[in-house]
Formats: structure tokens, C-alpha cells, sequence
């Protein structure tokens, strides 16, 4: 069994709304491509990323506030799994 | 029409398979940096550039962990890759901290821990360090062993002190010597934290392992964890817990099937010495000599790594290894220079002097994890030794004495190995959350190889430091010169009493 992180893209799920699939990766990366994405949509548009790593669950939400964005929600979404719902600003 | 937005990601996905951050929960920090030290060699110019890395992104502070590695606090997320970067530069990664996945996966091997003195070590059998190399190398960034159940812990010594604690390894390996021929003997399963089946001392393996198996033996161990390492539950996905239930006979048939051989019975305990530190000034193999210098706390400032930097420079041919009690050693220093390079150690607050104690003691990082208040485990180590010394002066000189001190269960203070194992609880009472410690004794390596029992929980710290203090003082009285014998000298509960008098 090989780790199986997927090529990470930045994928438009509805008009101006974003998500991402980083579960695989580990901190810093989720977090790094979270700033990376708020930096390539525009402001008022969603961006949605799900990840396996519970760290960044506490990581991203401080980012987004350090950024002046808006964290509208974070979700388990099963028992390895979470989903932060960000708002850019 | 939907559309993809592209990030850029080429410039930090290279590092994903060998580097990442851990969590921190306490000192305002987050996250931090667990830099491999490869066998524990670095140069002082290695060191420089860890410094200036600390000083950029770690507030200038530095710890040494027991696995040989150097670990940063407060690293923010978003400098991860321009550290990475840096580290790569040197050849240098970290350990994949896929701990905090809720489930049973994305473990990795640790570093690979290696008796420090190796190679210059008189005393030893054989120079591991290429054997280590070989390990590390293999499994660091590949892929296919980023996905193991949960970590896997390797150590390797072939030196006659055992100092990497081969029993509490996944898989412990040490030499031996059998009809002439230097080879290895084996622990494996061995892990002091509290997942399933608890703490466990690792089970001897029984077989004679050429130094030219040694690869092939790590490769096919954690191959055999990785194919049959539980993963249902995080809790039980360690390696011992295999080796708990299989039982040590099928771990070796399963083991030499996948290995394709049969290797040499050959009967083995525990190592003879074990757990133990090259202490101060010390003969090489050569002409030459090195120096362990101890560190409090395994802590040491940005300004203090480069004043070691200059002055390995100077005296030790530019090279320094750190520990696996969290110590550094300068190596090939020259015997008419010693009393000048102890002279500038000194000048930079690195004595080498005082109590053996001072090597040996060990407390984890809980300031860090936040799994304690204060006092925290380093801090209390502190005050331990700092009364013990004040106490009994040079009477405690060579007392073979672990005090070893964990702030939580998860023991990365080594609480259930040491001579003295310190707990760290909290106390939860109507004027808030107080740490208390719980006091065990009786943990010891080699061939009397225990885990620690408990002599009473939920002591205040000051109750502590003086319930060490009356033991220290009774075995001194009785004139012991190892702390275990004194332990078993005595049963539990006339050490309970000795312990206790007049504590409040």
C-alpha cells in the first residue's frame, strides 16, 4: 500500500465556489495549499478543502483569520476525514 | 462552464515524501520541525545553518531528542517550504508526523538510532553508521513504506553500553560476538506507550545476524508490519501489538519466510550493559579523544550551536553528534587540547562536570505537547538535580541512577525505564487545573531489564523532589553504586516508606 495522495488542483464546484482534495497530505501541506488557493480566487468566492490530517483542522482556521478571510464551517465528514468551508474576503 | 484554477504546487510537492511539521499544543507554538540527524553525525557547519533556521523561524531555541534528531518550535505552516529548502540543501529531512491521522496509517520509520560514539568508540564490536546509513536511506521518501500501520523505531549499536535502548525499539538491534564473529542480535516489539498492549519491553529474537543481513533483516521486519500490522485500529497498530499476539515463535517463522532464510538460532537475552551514556571525557579507537558534554534538558540556544560550531571547529575536526539522552558529543580531540576545549565548553555554560546524573537524566518536551502546566517535565528535572547535587555534592559522582520523567502517558520521557520514573498527571480541583506527577521506581535495561511500578500518584512537585531526595539518600547510605541494585534490594513497600518519610 502506497500513500495515496491525489495530484492536488483547485476544482470550481458551482458558480464562485472552489474545493480541494489534500486528504494524504500531512501539515504544512494542506495549509500551504489552502493560502495558495485563497490567493487564486476571488474575493466573496468559497473555497471548500477536505483533508485527513486533524491538525490543520486547527491550522486553517488560524491562517484564515491571520488573512482576514471567514471560515463559514468545518465538518467531520467521517472518522478520518473534515471539510473547512472558507470564505475569501 | 466549470473550470480548474491553477495553484502552484511543483515547488513544494518535492519535499512532501520527506518532510513535514508536528503538532505543538503549548508555549504558543504549533507547530515543529523534527530534523533527522543521519546516525547523529552533523558538522559544525550543519549546525550553523540549524541556527539560523532557529533564529528565523524557531525564536532561537533548539532541543535534542532521544532519537537523535533536532527539533524547532513555533515554525509557522506557511515557511515550511522555503525550511524544507534549506534542510534539503543539507541532505537532511524530517520525520513524516502522519501520527495525528485519526486511523491506523501513515506511519514511517523514525531515525534510526545509532550509538554516538560510533566508530571512535574503543570499546566497540563494529561501526554501525554505515549500516544505519544504509537503513535510513532506503526508507526515507519512499513511498511505499509512508503508509506503514503506524511508526516503526529501529536502533542499532555496536558498542558495549547498548546506549540506544535496543528494548524499547520496534526492532532493537546490538552487537554480539559468537565463536569470534561479530554479528547482531535482535529485540523487537518493545514501545512504552500506553496503546495496546501497554508498555512492553521488547522480546529477544534469538537469531545471529551478520553485519551484511543487517539491511535485509530492518527491510523484511517492517515489511512484515506493514503487511500484517493492524489496521483497524490505531490503537493496536503498533508493532508489539503483533509480536503480542502472534507470539515471538511465529514472529520469527513469518519474519524468515518473507526474508527467504533461515537464520542461526543462537540464545540471547537482554543486552548485558544497557541504557547507559558515554559520559565526559572519553579514549577513541585512535590517539585522540571525545568529549560528551551534557545538556539540560537537551535544550540548547541558536547562540550556544554556534559557539559548539566554533569550537568543534577548533578542536573536534568540525564535527559534533548528538545523543540519545539528548547530549553531544565532540569528537577527535586532540589530548593536549582537551583541557582547552573543556575550558571554552565551559566558557559557553556547557560544563563538563558534576554528577553522572547530569547525562542521564531524561524529561520530554510536555511544555511543548501541552500536555502538562507547570512545572513542566523539564523544569522539574531541573530542580531534581539542582537539589540532589546540593545535597550530596560529589557523594552522587557515579551513582548509576536513571531519573527519567514523562508529562504525559505516552512516555516520551522514558518514565517506565528509568531507576526513577516520574509521571506527569493533572489535577483537576475547584482553584483549576495543578500538575501532579505520580512516583515509580524499579524501571531498568540490560539484562534486569523491568518496567517501573508505582509508588504513589498524584504527588504536589515539591512532594516529589523530596520523596527522590529520601531515596537518593538511603541509597547512598547503604552504599550502593547503582540505584537498580538498591531497588532490588528492597521491596516495594519499604521503598514506599523511605520514600515517604516526612512527606507532607
Amino acid at each position: 500500500m502506497t500513500v495515496p495522495k491525489g495530484k492536488v488542483a483547485l476544482r470550481q464546484v458551482d458558480k464562485g465556489r472552489y474545493a480541494m482534495d489534500v486528504r494524504g497530505y500531512t501539515c504544512p501541506y494542506p495549509e500551504v495549499f489552502a493560502r495558495r488557493a485563497l490567493d487564486a480566487i476571488t474575493p466573496g468566492d468559497v473555497f471548500e478543502i477536505t483533508l485527513d490530517n486533524a491538525p490543520s483542522t486547527e491550522n486553517i482556521p488560524a491562517a484564515v483569520e491571520e488573512l482576514k478571510h471567514k471560515v463559514l464551517k468545518v465538518t467531520k465528514l467521517d472518522q478520518t476525514s473534515w471539510k473547512i468551508v472558507i470564505q475569501k474576503s | 462552464m466549470k473550470q480548474a484554477l491553477k495553484i502552484p504546487t511543483e515547488d513544494i510537492m518535492r519535499f512532501a515524501d520527506r518532510f513535514s511539521l508536528g503538532r505543538d499544543r503549548g508555549m504558543s507554538s504549533r507547530q515543529f520541525l523534527r530534523i533527522k540527524v543521519p546516525a547523529g553525525v552533523l558538522t559544525s557547519e550543519h549546525l550553523r545553518v540549524i541556527a539560523d533556521l532557529s533564529d528565523r523561524y524557531g525564536r532561537g531555541y533548539a532541543e535534542i531528542t532521544d532519537r537523535q534528531d533536532i527539533q524547532l518550535h513555533w515554525i509557522q505552516g506557511k515557511d515550511g517550504p522555503e525550511i524544507f529548502a534549506k534542510l534539503d540543501e543539507l541532505g537532511f529531512t524530517t520525520d513524516k508526523c502522519g501520527q495525528s491521522y485519526p486511523g491506523a496509517r501513515y506511519g514511517d520509520t523514525r531515525n534510526v538510532v545509532v550509538c554516538p560514539a560510533t566508530g571512535v568508540n574503543k570499546h566497540e564490536l563494529i561501526d554501525v553508521a554505515p549500516l544505519a546509513k544504509k537503513i535510513n536511506d532506503f526508507f526515507i521518501g519512499n513511498l511505499d513504506y509512508l503508509d506503514l500501520p503506524r511508526k516503526f523505531k529501529i536502533s542499532i549499536t555496536g558498542c558495549e553500553l547498548c546506549c540506544t535502548r535496543p528494548e524499547m525499539q520496534d526492532l532493537g538491534l546490538f552487537a554480539v560476538k559468537r565463536d569470534g564473529e561479530v554479528g547482531f542480535a535482535a529485540i523487537v516489539g518493545g514501545a512504552l506507550g500506553p496503546s495496546q498492549p501497554g508498555p512492553r519491553l521488547g522480546k529477544p529474537l534469538g537469531v545471529f545476524i551478520r553485519p551484511e543481513e543487517v539491511f535485509d533483516v530492518a527491510k523484511t521486519m517492517v515489511d512484515l508490519f506493514k503487511e500484517h500490522g493492524n489496521r483497524e485500529s490505531k490503537a493496536k497498530a503498533r508493532f508489539k501489538w503483533l509480536v503480542e499476539t502472534w507470539g515471538l515463535e511465529k514472529i520469527r517463522d513469518e519474519f524468515e519466510r518473507k526474508l527467504g532464510q533461515k537464520l542461526e538460532r543462537f540464545e540471547h537475552g537482554y543486552p548485558e550493559v544497557s541504557g547507559e551514556e558515554h559520559a565526559g571525557v572519553q579514549e577513541q579507537k585512535d590517539d585522540k579523544n571525545f568529549i560528551c558534554v551534557p545538556v539540560d534538558g537537551g535544550v540548547l540556544s541558536s547562540e550556544r550551536l554556534r559557539s559548539i560550531a566554533d569550537i568543534s571547529d577548533e578542536f573536534g575536526e568540525g564535527k559534533i553528534r548528538v545523543t540519545p539522552y539528548h547530549n553531544f558529543i565532540l569528537p577527535h580531540v586532540q589530548k593536549d587540547k582537551l583541557g582547552a576545549a573543556l575550558k571554552q565548553l565551559g566558557e559557553i555554560g556547557l560544563p563538563v562536570e558534576g554528577s553522572l546524573l547530569r547525562w542521564t537524566i531524561v524529561a520530554c518536551a510536555s511544555d511543548f505537547c501541552g500536555k502538562s502546566v507547570e512545572p513542566h517535565a523539564k523544569q522539574m528535572t531541573r530542580r531534581i538535580l539542582e537539589r540532589l547535587e546540593s545535597r550530596f555534592g560529589e557523594k552522587l559522582g557515579d551513582l548509576k541512577l536513571l531519573i527519567h520523567l514523562s508529562g504525559c502517558m505516552h512516555d516520551c520521557g522514558l518514565h517506565h525505564i528509568g531507576h526513577i520514573g516520574i509521571l506527569g498527571v493533572k489535577a483537576t480541583g475547584g482553584d483549576g487545573v495543578k500538575q501532579a506527577y505520580n512516583l515509580a521506581v524499579g524501571g531498568e535495561l540490560g539484562t534486569k531489564s523491568s518496567l517501573s511500578q508505582t509508588l504513589k500518584r498524584m504527588l504536589t512537585p515539591d512532594q516529589v523532589v523530596v520523596m527522590v531526595e529520601n531515596l537518593v539518600a538511603a541509597c547512598l547510605k547503604e552504599g550502593f553504586k547503582d540505584f537498580g541494585e538498591f531497588c532490588r534490594a528492597h521491596p516495594l513497600d519499604a521503598i514506599k516508606s523511605i520514600a515517604s518519610e516526612g512527606v507532607k
